[in-house]
């Protein structure tokens, strides 16, 4: 089967487009208060750490997705079982923005549609683009790049012009120390969303280079200014809320782009950041959903990858509703439970553990990793 | 594609069939413009909404029959709560009440005398309410007379009022527009209380509810009239006048105004024009009594002179300064006085020391600030430069005194 | 020629190809190409009717012709004589009006007729006439030999005039096609204010000339095709070999090859038969009728593709980016050309989602439209008694039945329609209050938008996505739009033109190639050709030095 290569410059619109995705509307860090900021670039730190680790584990087996080396690390039996952990891991991932994304759009926007609309509607979207190949789905995240680098540019120069900032609500820096900060930061903002870098374990043989010191590079200089974008709007959205207000709204950019009026003309301008949310969030979910029928392709040793496509997006049109009872649930849970739970053992514990299986059986498994022909395929 | 082609169909119907749940079409909306709030005897809240009739705002619309039903009309509802109160309208209203154009909320004085914050969590709550609504309370007078009031020149009484705000801000610096998200961000601030624009009518009260308010020459009014001082969400009392411009000086929102500055011996000698200014403040935490210094560095013209000086002398000109200098420090330190009077961080100086010693705010001012504040001192200085003086030289008092025989 | 027809047609495609580029012009290579064709469409007929030579007796022939054709009332038979070593007749057989009456009585029937035994040195047997007639008597460029009836048919067809001998069994046919065509025109569809004002004509051979006249180059690469069973209409391909991907000819070869139908009429029906996928709204081949742009592509490393009988030729592959583009855009200044690029970009947007913007505004988000603007639709809807929807599908049906009409009518009746629209439709309805203005404003941007792409082909497509769009946002707001954009632009990506991306250098990303899309880089800056078109021969313009070396001197 002819596989679609990414090539570096794509690899780096996705990076950025996963990790700016949803996590730019949704405040970020936002437990550190004024701080917040400061613990996003903290989180983004960390997260570079996790994707040495998930790099050198691509080093050692080029040619092969996680799925893959794992049953060359363990064996059929138990690497498809850890595959299929990992398949969970990224459905569930999946449920997990789709939910999101359904209930901040229906508290925002749709009041009365049920949410199962929504993301039946989403997931329609996401299973066309995805039946066309992943390659449709890279290029338009290609447009999609362009395009949200423009609406950025844009909204940066109004909320500069309309000057709305007021720098003093960031002030004072690490006011209550260190400490909360760091509780803020760990475990939740490295997880999310740096840390969901896991999934290009997926990915990463997709790539098409030559150099992999490049691929590393291009991958942390994306995740950098990812975590620069992410922390400079938080700090945007703070500086022009408050940080109470920003604190405890849904979209701190949505309410602080609302502030923007300029000249009686130039205002509402929520449209465009509706919009950005809605295309961070599709492509974001199709990342997740690709991986995930990636995944299941190998576990369940299924060679036409276009047939797992419908079935998986009716499993998280069907999670995403069942996932929680309210929005409430949803939300501490995924700032409580998975993080800890969930985040934590398939981002940090199971790659660890991978690298440590892999440095104890490095000599046996050579063969292996030097010829890829042999993985289950 | 087989998946895709047995899903379409169903996809379709999914369109059609929904109905549309969010969907309004406009002639179903009644847009509110301004909420008024009020509380009864009994404790219940008494809310009013003026509703726009857009037919009558809408310039230029021909065949509608403009000119014969008011611009607005208003809808009142009692309620244990807000939303009680706002879903109860219902029973008056033939359109779904819609809230994102809002641009007024007005509370009473008995309600902000008994707290605020009642009102404060729906209004931002609801994802309707846009945070850029202005905060007012009526003084003298309930929200209901206030937004049943007539206005001449924007005919919707809210737009008129956000207006009036927004000019006076910018050219008279007396109020200062406070949206709900200003006014929560103040609660929540370190020692900080809230600080809300009053109103109030003026003129014949009987006729302001009634359409021939805007036929008449000499209308009941609106009219900003200081603003009000909180105190734990409860209002306290009143700030008027230079005193209120204070405010406006110490936080730096100043754009410009005007100001009586004396002038050998003629009290109202000078106008003087502000035409920027910048405010720093920086506070003093070395010992356990703190203090703040507020640095205030106005540009200015002259725009009146009643008096024969000489104003192509330099030194006629740095005297001038130096009686502004002292004009301004006299009203801020009014302003001070008065928060202290009312115990009150309006200025939100407890902010400022958190912001410059976030330790020390926290281990020994925050606790101890209720005694802190009411003696905090504050050390103003003002340091002003008069950059122009209008079209004219010196004035023709001067010359006069000039060309008279010694 | 005539030893390889045994063979199986695609054996010979090859050489054949080879030997046409090998000769680069001139008639013999035409005409190979042509037998070439004939063989391919019908290679078993061939075989048999080979061993039908024509009869040496004249009338024998003549009257088999007229009875292939049904003895039609334009065929003339000019019958003659003339002196060689004997007296000898002669048929000249014709088909008028297709036929330059000039050319047949000065250039053959005069010398022909005035042929007489005292002028040769050798006397000429009669078996020989026609080889002596080719090389002595005719004083026409493109002579050669008919083989049997079959042949003679086609070239009378054709248009060829055919000269028969008494006693020879061969035929000679001659370059005499004349006829009353349409000459070189103005365009009528892509016009330009700076730039060539010729167009092409429905006559190949003339459009082939336009562009020889614009490329003097020895690699420029013309190829007939013959297309339809009956028609047989002329198809040729036009490249410029030291540019072109040789794969990407191979793929249009083979395309053309594949296409088997009765008749082919216009390059539309070509373009639908080869291009890469059917299911979608957009255009996949961009058309046009200036010999400039034929050019112009032509040195990007594309290809025309000419059909006979039309004006408008095609281009391939073609990128969605180039219906934006107008030959224009290179005639006058970079910037004014970026600016009117991006114009145009917007106006297909407008036309594509206005309406759909409008509705999601009035009934979903409200809460977006400034306060002021907010009254006065407000104000407007008030009374309408349909929903925004319903009132916006009304009025861009009414919209596309008056475009339409327009169109069809006579131009003296088109005011009469245009008025109507405007006046009854437009004014009446909104006094009526069976429409809001503020909907025809929106209906009217969109058409004027409409107009303005310079793409006929590209602007029918989002005449009609306009539709399923107005519908999904009056569903779902500007989720259910978002998500149909997001859809459109997925699909758009998935499309190829000839295995080239169709969004090119948007997605994927080509860095060279931004300089001409959107954008338009003064020519001085356009070094290169774009990307993955032109493989051999990249580079298009050198860095020009001029200003550089005359501030030099100055500063000296």
């Amino acid at each position: 089967m002819k596989t679609y290569k990414i090539d570096i410059q794509q690899y780096f619109i996705i990076i950025v487009l996963f990790e700016l995705g949803s996590a730019i509307l949704v405040g970020l860090g936002m437990d550190a208060g004024r701080d917040a900021w400061f613990a996003i670039l903290l989180g983004m730190l960390c997260g570079m750490v996790l994707f040495l680790g998930y790099f050198f584990l691509y080093n050692q087996f080029p040619e092969m997705s996680l799925t893959q080396y794992l049953q060359v690390l363990f064996g059929k039996y138990v690497g498809k079982a850890l595959g299929f952990c990992y398949l969970m891991y990224f459905m569930y991932l999946a449920t997990r923005v789709l939910r999101d994304f359904g209930s901040l759009l229906l508290s925002a926007v749709f009041v009365q549609t049920p949410i199962i609309v929504v993301n039946t509607l989403m997931i329609a979207t996401i299973v066309y683009v995805l039946k066309l190949g992943f390659e449709v789905l890279v290029r338009t995240g290609e447009i999609i790049f362009s395009l949200v680098v423009l609406l950025g540019v844009s909204l940066t120069i109004l909320v500069l012009s309309a000057d709305l900032m007021e720098y003093n609500y960031l002030l004072p820096i690490l006011g209550k120390g260190f400490i909360p900060v760091l509780k803020a930061a760990f475990p939740v903002t490295p997880t999310f969303p740096f840390g969901e870098m896991v999934v290009f374990t997926m990915l990463f043989p997709y790539l098409k280079t030559k150099k992999k010191s490049k691929a590393l590079t291009v991958g942390l200089v994306a995740m950098g200014i990812s975590g620069i974008i992410l922390s400079a709007t938080v700090a945007m959205d703070i500086a022009i809320l408050g940080g109470h207000v920003a604190t405890h709204v849904y979209f701190p950019l949505l309410a602080a782009v609302s502030k923007i009026n300029l000249g009686e003309f130039i205002q509402r301008l929520d449209a465009l950041v509706v919009f950005t949310l809605i295309i961070g969030g599709f492509f974001k979910i199709s990342v997740f959903f690709y991986v995930a029928v990636k995944a299941a392709q190998d576990v369940f040793g299924v060679k036409e990858e276009k047939k797992l496509i419908g079935p998986i997006g009716i499993v998280l049109i069907l999670s995403s509703i069942m996932i929680a009872a309210n929005y409430v649930e949803h939300i501490t849970e995924g700032l409580n439970v998975v993080p800890h739970y969930i985040h934590i053992p398939f981002q940090v514990v199971l790659p660890v553990l991978f690298i440590l299986v892999f440095l104890v059986r490095r000599k046996k498994l050579k063969h292996f990793a030097s010829s890829p022909s042999t993985s289950t395929k | 594609m087989n998946f895709l082609k047995c899903s379409l169909p169903l996809f379709i119907c999914l369109l059609f069939l929904t109905g549309c749940w969010d969907q309004n079409e406009l002639d179903e909306l009644s847009i509110v413009m301004g909420i008024g709030i009020n509380i009864d005897k009994k404790g219940d809240l008494i809310v009013t909404y003026q509703v726009v009739n857009p037919t009558e705002v809408a310039p230029g619309i021909t065949g509608a029959g403009g000119g014969k039903q008011p611009v607005f009309t208003v809808y009142e509802a009692k309620g244990r709560n807000l939303m009680e109160a706002t879903r109860k309208a219902t029973k008056q209203t033939s359109r779904r009440l819609f809230f994102a154009h809002a641009r007024m909320l007005v509370f009473s004085e008995k309600l902000a005398k008994d707290s605020i914050y009642q009102a404060l969590d729906m209004i931002s709550r609801d994802p309707e309410v846009r945070s850029t609504i202005q905060v007012l309370i009526a003084r003298d007078t309930t929200p209901s007379k206030i937004l049943r009031t007539f206005t001449a020149i924007d005919k919707v009484t809210s737009d008129e009022v956000a207006t009036i705000l927004k000019i006076s801000e910018k050219n008279w610096g007396e109020n200062l527009q406070q949206d709900i998200n200003e006014v929560l961000q103040s609660i929540i601030n370190e020692g900080g209380q809230p600080l809300i624009n009053g109103i109030r009518l003026t003129g014949d009260k009987e006729l302001a509810v009634t359409a021939q308010n805007y036929e008449v020459g000499d209308p009941a009014r609106i009219q900003l009239s200081g603003m009000g001082v909180f105190k734990e969400g409860k209002l306290k009392g009143w700030i008027d006048g230079p005193e209120a411009r204070g405010i406006l000086w110490i936080k730096g929102k100043l754009v410009s105004s005007a100001i009586t500055v004396p002038c050998q011996g003629n009290k109202n000698g000078y106008s003087i024009e502000v035409v920027r200014s910048n405010t720093e403040l920086s506070a003093n935490t070395k010992s356990n009594e703190p203090s703040i210094n507020i640095r205030v560095y106005p540009e200015a013209n002259i725009a009146e002179a009643n008096c024969a000086v000489n104003l192509e002398k330099p030194s006629e000109i740095s005297t001038i300064e130096k009686t502004f200098n002292a004009v301004i420090e006299k009203e801020i330190n009014k302003t001070i006085e008065a928060a202290q009077k009312f115990d009150s961080d309006i200025l939100g100086f407890g902010e400022l020391l958190y912001r410059e010693n976030p330790k020390k705010w926290r281990h020994v001012y925050k606790q101890k600030y209720e005694q802190i504040f009411p003696k905090l001192k504050v050390n103003v200085h003002v340091d002003s430069r008069i950059r122009r003086s209008g079209m004219r030289t010196s004035p023709f008092l001067f010359e006069e005194k000039k060309e008279a025989p010694k | 020629m005539r030893n390889r027809r045994k063979r199986p047609m695609i054996k010979t495609y090859k050489k054949l190809t080879d030997m046409v580029a090998e000769k680069s012009f001139g008639e013999a290579s035409s005409l190979q190409t042509e037998t070439f064709s004939e063989e391919i469409h019908s290679v078993e007929q061939k075989i048999e009717r080979k061993e039908g030579k024509l009869s040496p007796v004249l009338h024998v022939t003549v009257d088999s012709v007229k009875k292939s054709l049904g003895n039609p009332v334009d065929l003339i038979v000019r019958e003659f004589e003339f002196e060689l070593q004997q007296k000898v007749t002669a048929t000249l057989l014709f088909l008028e009006e297709m036929n330059d009456p000039q050319l047949l009585n000065e250039f053959i029937l005069a010398p022909l007729m005035s042929l007489t035994s005292d002028k040769q040195s050798t006397p000429v047997p009669v078996s020989h006439a026609l080889h002596y007639i080719k090389q002595n008597a005719v004083a026409l460029g493109r002579v050669l030999d008919v083989e049997n009836e079959e042949e003679l048919l086609e070239a009378l067809l054709a248009g060829f005039s055919v000269l028969l001998v008494e006693g020879n069994t061969k035929g000679l046919k001659m370059g005499t096609t004349g006829g009353r065509m349409r000459g070189i025109e103005e365009p009528t569809s892509e016009v330009v204010i700076r730039g060539p004002k010729d167009s092409f004509t429905e006559s190949m051979k003339t459009n082939i000339s336009l562009i020889r006249r614009r490329v003097r180059s020895p690699d420029l690469r013309v190829e007939k095709y013959k297309i339809g069973d009956v028609t047989h209409t002329d198809v040729a391909i036009i490249y410029l070999d030291n540019i072109v991907n040789p794969l990407l000819i191979k793929e249009i070869k083979k395309r053309i090859n594949e296409v088997k139908t009765d008749g082919l009429l216009e390059s539309g029906q070509l373009e639908e038969f080869i291009q890469d996928e059917t299911v979608t709204v957009f255009p996949q081949f961009m058309n046009t009728e200036r010999p400039d742009v034929v050019v112009g592509n032509l040195l990007e490393g594309r290809v025309g593709i000419m059909v006979n009988g039309t004006p408008f030729s095609l281009i391939a592959p073609t990128q969605f980016i180039q219906f934006f583009q107008s030959s224009e855009d290179y005639y006058m200044r970079y910037d004014i050309s970026t600016f009117l690029r991006l114009l145009r970009f917007s106006v297909f947007l407008i036309s594509l989602i206005a309406p759909s913007i409008y509705i999601a505004l009035t009934t979903f988000h409200q809460a977006m439209i400034p306060t002021t603007l907010l009254f006065g639709i407000a104000a407007q809807r008030e009374g309408v008694p349909f929903p925004a929807i319903a009132e916006a599908l009304v009025m861009e049906i009414t919209f596309e039945i008056l475009r339409e009409a327009g169109i069809r009518m006579p131009r003296a009746v088109g005011v009469a329609v245009s008025i109507v629209g405007a006046l009854v439709l437009g004014q009446a309805a909104v006094q009526a209050g069976l429409v809001s203005p503020a909907m025809v404003i929106v209906v009217g941007i969109t058409a004027v938008a409409s107009f303005a792409i310079p793409s006929f082909a590209v602007a029918t497509s989002a005449r009609l996505l306009r539709f399923p769009l107005m519908i999904i946002s009056s569903v779902f707001g500007f989720y259910g739009l978002t998500l149909a954009l997001i859809v459109i632009i997925a699909h758009l990506t998935s499309l190829r033109s000839f295995g080239y991306p169709y969004l090119s250098p948007f997605a994927p990303i080509q860095t060279q190639d931004l300089k001409d899309s959107l954008f338009r880089f003064p020519i001085t800056k356009l070094f290169k050709r774009p990307e993955k078109l032109a493989k051999k021969n990249e580079t298009r313009t050198q860095p020009y030095q001029v200003k550089k070396k005359r501030e030099e001197e100055t500063t000296r």
